[in-house]
């Protein structure tokens, strides 16, 4: 607050996205992503009319008082005694109430129903006024709304509670304007008003009160339960097998394609970890009946504290439940990826636990994640459904089943990428790359960072690798034709040899120059020198000439192509310094 | 190159005052603060300080007390005036409650005298003898440095009950105290005061949680509506549009024809919408997959209205992948009839039939603008932002037939806001359905409706609300004949704190500052005088302090003709347990 702006200068500072404001109100967002609060635990509030232009607060009596996240609010006489109960939508579970007044008892009331034979047939709009005997001047009026409060609709019942004041008659203004007036209304009663007709309609509400069993309130206590998350779209797991420490004791892990997976990371110090993988040893049979491979990945040290001799008691457990899984050790980049895993299908931060298992399908792709113990029968289960096609497994991996009216876009696989790059893992984030290029396709950032890896690829001499990722990228549909360009120039003209490959470099060259419809300079230019890199000199030559022409006069442009058409004429290629 | 912007990771320390902080760690290694010390506002430093020591006094106070720690909390010459009224006059009494104020507020003035903590504890305690379950609760609201200490402004609220009564004592109190890292208590004074008591109710309160016997035997609430949006945006992928703030709807309407009220609930992107039918004991069952409801999207709102005048109750739903209308065949079968893309999801949608051509037309509120629908939004400026979403008319033509008439009606005017929620409804009697708007971050709008034609006359009827507008129902709360309107705010008891201060943006008139403390005052109620214009009574009504309010609607709870207002309210809770 004592950030935001209040004068035209500070506006301007406002929109500035570093301003102190802007920068405060991403660090309430970044909170509130990671489980801070906000004006949380409000109990909700009721203002009781004392009948003199003033409220009393009775929020403490009203049992209303419920410290929920609420939103929406809809009132209805859902047990047809007479007053009025809510219905309360709420963030925080349980995310919907029902409120049992209990104030009705002995008072009097009149509930209308209204239906418009002009107009709108719900007679939204409508005005109804209960007239009293012998006081005109207090007068009582509902109107009819569809739609009020925030994000909520009541019922279309007008209620009228009376207090002591005996009833004249009741008068409907329809939504067309016409008035109506009945008179000789019962007292507490439901009734039926059609416009036009003077009989009208009355009928008992009144539900069985056994079935208001008091029941205690809904308590939400599903914070910390084990879950399992079946995940919507799969997620490729990155190389794992290379940060794995090896130890002469125990098996060196290898994934195998073409079996189902079960990753789980324990350590010794974490006592559901040892009951579950004890779990795992005596039903053995199980994963094996199934095809599935299990590998137990220790965390010691990097998840969890871990003793000196950890890895000594890792081993005597593992042995004691002579366990028949391959075993190994998670070092902090292995413990990362897996981490990146976690957390990339979810929006707020989700910090890896222990125990964690990651159900990987045949082709490599994580399917179900279970946080905390999972039991030997579950992951058999689950793994029947790795190979149902992709909309029955979509509807598996919901809680409950339901239609989509747009079918959600995929998860931002590039992040895992990203994330391998930042982390300098190149020729890892190359192996992702290439084997998601079909997934990550519709990443409108694919082509740009594939080029960009491929670069820093062949920077370090990792030439094989980045030239595949160059060619991966130029023969994306999407793909914006100065990247093209720029990598061809790049094949075309390194002063590495290595790094050259004038066949390449032609190709990407050709389809930057067509996407252009041959009229950049630069991309003829490049061309151009691709061919000369090639050896194809007197193409060189030709392009070099029509790149000239269409630079149309720009001096510096025309200087330079012409100082390289001078090397393709002496049959020498061009090179960068 | 391929190095993106650096993601912060965030964590809570002590600093060595023992205040805390919330700290920002990004991870290039700078370090942000968002916490009172950051803004230099020693005050607040000081409030949370207070806010403690006022907690440890409600434990007390509710528990009897332990006269060890009376030193931690009091002054040793503590000093209070009258906190409980003598003399006290009925407001309002009816079979149910009694209400009653101090007969004479002077009772107040008297002079201090000093006390211990355990006749303090005395004092507070009279009425509640013999009561259980005591619930005592403070909310700091001002805070004033003075020469020797510093005086703060708080509510305090005492709740208990026994085998027949429930007793609820709000108060207003004054409190000086020590200024030093540890705040003793020098004084208490109340300002105002105020006793709520039930009868006939065998001490149970107005109201009783009913969900589990009405819900309990359906599998779909069991699932998924037991959980907050926490839980389910831990497992569900957020690709499907899990929001964090649970922005979800409620609709009431009986779909199906048998005279028994239906609900329609919005749920979270992954889960579906909820179309609950009423059996005839009035017990729930979700039928949305048979009804071909069961959207998986995310669903914010919702309307059950009848749309093509066929006596049955169609369906508006708003999702994040558009606007859908659907037609009821009269037994509870939805079919898609007129679906909106282009219109992005909003918040709240309510009906009406602005140009009398018979059918119900619809106003749609939109909120943001370009930003994150998951995140909290950048208004500019702060206080009068029109970077917002534009709102929606859709206009129907009948027989399934829609347009947008937003510009054509005049209502593309001042449509640039971050607009939460509108209500419809007559306020001047000429016969068409006037529309009010409820905005964040800026004025509210009152569109006044002439023969199909609208024109924003909020500025000129009175109807200027310079505060966070999160929703908006009308009713005749003085009974003259006319819709009142009630308006949720966000009452921020540190916004409060803050633009009360002397320090607080020093170069601002006074005018300018008042319009800050508005910001942050709470609820607005405005009586419609039936001249056409309305009057803000929202402080002298006593109806402000709803806290973080979402919706709120006006409820004859106790049937005495008179409209009372329940308030739903607070924002996120998180597993951290102290507030921003």
């Amino acid at each position: 607050m004592s950030h935001s702006p209040s004068s035209q200068a500070d506006i301007s500072i406002a929109t500035d996205p570093e301003s102190q404001f802007q920068q405060s109100l991403r660090h309430i967002n970044q909170l509130l992503d990671s489980d801070g609060s906000l004006s949380g635990r409000e109990p909700n509030c009721m203002f009781l009319n004392t009948q003199n232009g003033k409220f009393a607060t009775v929020s403490g009596v009203s049992g209303f008082d419920f410290p929920d996240d609420a939103r929406a609010l809809a009132v209805t006489d859902w047990d047809g005694d007479g007053d009025l109960d809510l219905w309360v939508t709420n963030r925080t579970g349980p995310r919907i109430r029902f409120l049992q007044n209990h104030l009705g008892e002995g008072r009097r009331y009149v509930a209308v129903k209204l239906e418009a034979t002009k107009g709108n047939r719900d007679a939204i709009g409508a005005r109804v006024e209960v007239v009293f005997q012998g006081n005109n001047e207090s007068r009582l009026v509902r109107t009819l709304r569809a739609g009020e409060g925030f994000l909520s609709q009541s019922s279309k019942w007008l209620h009228f509670g009376l207090g002591d004041d005996p009833m004249e008659r009741i008068t409907v203004t329809w939504p067309d304007g016409s008035e109506q007036s009945i008179s000789d209304v019962k007292v507490n009663s439901h009734l039926h008003i059609t416009q036009g007709q003077s009989v009208v309609r009355y009928e008992d509400r009144r539900l069985d009160a056994a079935v208001f069993a008091d029941h205690a309130p809904v308590v939400d206590e599903t914070e910390f339960d084990p879950y399992r998350i079946p995940l919507w779209n799969r997620i490729p797991l990155p190389r794992l097998e290379a940060s794995l420490v090896d130890e002469n004791q125990v098996d060196r892990w290898h994934w195998t394609p073409g079996r189902p997976t079960l990753l789980t990371l324990w350590s010794i110090t974490c006592a559901p970890c040892l009951s579950e993988l004890t779990e795992f040893a005596k039903h053995a049979n199980r994963f094996q009946a199934a095809g599935i491979d299990v590998c137990a990945i220790g965390v010691d040290g990097v998840l969890d504290d871990a003793p000196d001799d950890s890895r000594q008691q890792c081993l005597q457990v593992l042995r004691s439940m002579e366990f028949p899984f391959s075993q190994a050790w998670a070092d902090e980049e292995t413990v990362q990826r897996l981490q990146d895993i976690y957390s990339l299908p979810f929006a707020g931060k989700l910090d890896l636990p222990t125990p964690v298992s990651f159900l990987v399908d045949e082709a490599g792709k994580v399917a179900v994640i279970y946080r905390g113990a999972v039991t030997p029968l579950q992951v058999v289960a689950d793994s029947k459904l790795l190979n149902r096609g992709d909309a029955e497994w979509q509807s598996v991996s919901l809680p409950l089943p339901g239609q989509w009216n747009v079918i959600p876009n995929d998860v931002p696989l590039l992040s895992i990428c990203r994330q391998l790059a930042q982390r300098s893992y190149f020729s890892d984030a190359a192996d992702y790359v290439e084997r998601c290029s079909t997934e990550l396709a519709n990443d409108p950032d694919f082509a740009p960072f594939t080029v960009l890896l491929g670069s820093r690829l062949l920077a370090e001499a990792n030439t094989e690798s980045g030239k595949r990722l160059y060619r991966l990228a130029s023969e994306l549909k999407e793909i914006d034709s100065t990247l093209l360009n720029n990598m061809a120039w790049q094949l075309a003209t390194d002063p590495n040899p290595v790094v050259r490959d004038g066949k390449l470099a032609v190709r990407i060259a050709e389809r930057a120059v067509q996407a252009d419809r041959a009229q950049s300079p630069s991309f003829l230019d490049t061309l151009a020198a691709s061919y000369a890199e090639f050896g194809d000199f007197e193409k060189a030559v030709k392009t070099a000439e029509l790149g000239m022409g269409r630079a149309s006069g720009d001096m510096s442009v025309v200087s330079k192509i012409q100082m390289r058409l001078k090397l393709y004429k002496k049959q020498q290629p061009f090179r960068t310094e | 190159m391929v190095d993106d912007t650096p993601l912060p990771s965030s964590s809570v320390v002590e600093s060595p005052t023992g205040i805390r902080e919330t700290v920002v760690v990004a991870r290039d290694g700078q370090v942000h603060k968002t916490s009172a010390m950051e803004d230099g506002w020693q005050t607040e430093a000081f409030s949370e300080s207070a806010n403690r020591q006022l907690h440890d006094l409600g434990d007390l106070i509710c528990s009897g007390g332990d006269h060890a720690t009376a030193s931690q909390i009091l002054a040793a010459d503590f000093r209070m005036g009258v906190l409980l009224p003598q003399g006290r006059r009925q407001l309002f009494s009816d079979r149910h409650l009694e209400v009653s104020e101090p007969a004479d507020a002077n009772e107040f003035q008297a002079a201090l005298t000093e006390h211990s903590l355990a006749s303090l504890l005395r004092h507070l305690r009279t009425d509640f003898d013999g009561m259980q379950e005591l619930h005592a609760k403070f909310k700091l609201f001002r805070v004033e440095p003075q020469k020797d200490g510093v005086e703060t402004l708080q509510y305090f609220q005492l709740v208990g009950h026994n085998a027949t009564r429930q007793r609820e004592q709000n108060a207003t109190w004054r409190i000086r105290w020590t200024n030093e890292a540890k705040p003793k208590i020098l004084e208490i004074r109340a300002e105002a005061w105020q006793d709520v008591v039930t009868s006939e109710l065998a001490g149970k309160p107005l109201f009783s949680d009913q969900t589990q016997s009405l819900l309990g035997g359906d599998a779909a609430y069991q699932i998924a509506l037991t959980r907050g949006i926490e839980y389910w945006r831990q497992r569900i992928s957020n690709t499907c549009s899990v929001y964090n703030f649970g922005y979800h709807g409620i609709a009431v309407g009986d779909v199906n024809g048998d005279g028994r009220e239906d609900l329609y609930v919005g749920e979270t992107g992954g889960l579906p919408n909820h179309l609950f039918i009423q059996q005839p004991d009035g017990r729930l069952r979700d039928m949305a997959a048979q009804a071909g409801v069961a959207f998986l999207d995310n669903c914010r709102s919702a309307l059950l209205i009848d749309l093509d005048n066929d006596g049955d109750q169609d369906l508006v739903c708003s999702l994040n992948t558009g606007i859908l209308f659907l037609e009821n065949d009269g037994a509870a079968k939805f079919q898609l009839r007129a679906r909106i893309a282009s219109i992005d999801q909003g918040f709240s949608l309510a009906a009406a039939d602005f140009d009398q051509n018979g059918f119900l037309d619809v106003y749609l509120c939109n909120y943001y603008g370009a930003s994150d629908a998951s995140k909290l939004p950048a208004p500019v400026p702060y206080f009068d932002a029109t970077n917002g979403g534009r709102n929606h008319l859709v206009r129907n033509w009948g027989n399934w037939q829609f347009d947008d008439a937003t510009a054509e009606v005049g209502l593309d005017d001042d449509n640039n806001r971050f607009s939460f929620a509108c209500a419809w409804d007559d306020f001047d009697l000429d016969g068409d359905q006037d529309l009010f708007v409820v905005n964040d971050y800026g004025p509210n709008q009152l569109y006044r409706n002439d023969q199909g034609h609208f024109a924003n006359v909020a500025n000129d009827i009175g109807l200027t609300d310079g505060a966070f507008g999160m929703s908006a129902t009308f009713g005749d709360f003085d009974r003259n004949g006319y819709s009142d309107i009630y308006v949720s705010n966000m009452f921020s008891a540190a916004g409060n704190r803050i633009t009360f201060q002397p320090q607080f943006k020093p170069q601002l008139s006074e005018n300018d500052k008042g319009r800050f403390q508005y910001l942050a005052k709470g609820n607005s109620l405005f009586q419609n005088t039936g001249t056409g214009r309305f009057q803000d009574v929202s402080l002298a009504s006593g109806v402000t302090m709803g806290r973080w309010s979402w919706a709120s609607l006006f409820v004859d709870v106790n049937l005495d003709g008179w409209e009372d207002l329940c308030v739903a309210n607070g924002f996120v809770t998180g597993a951290d347990t102290d507030d921003l």
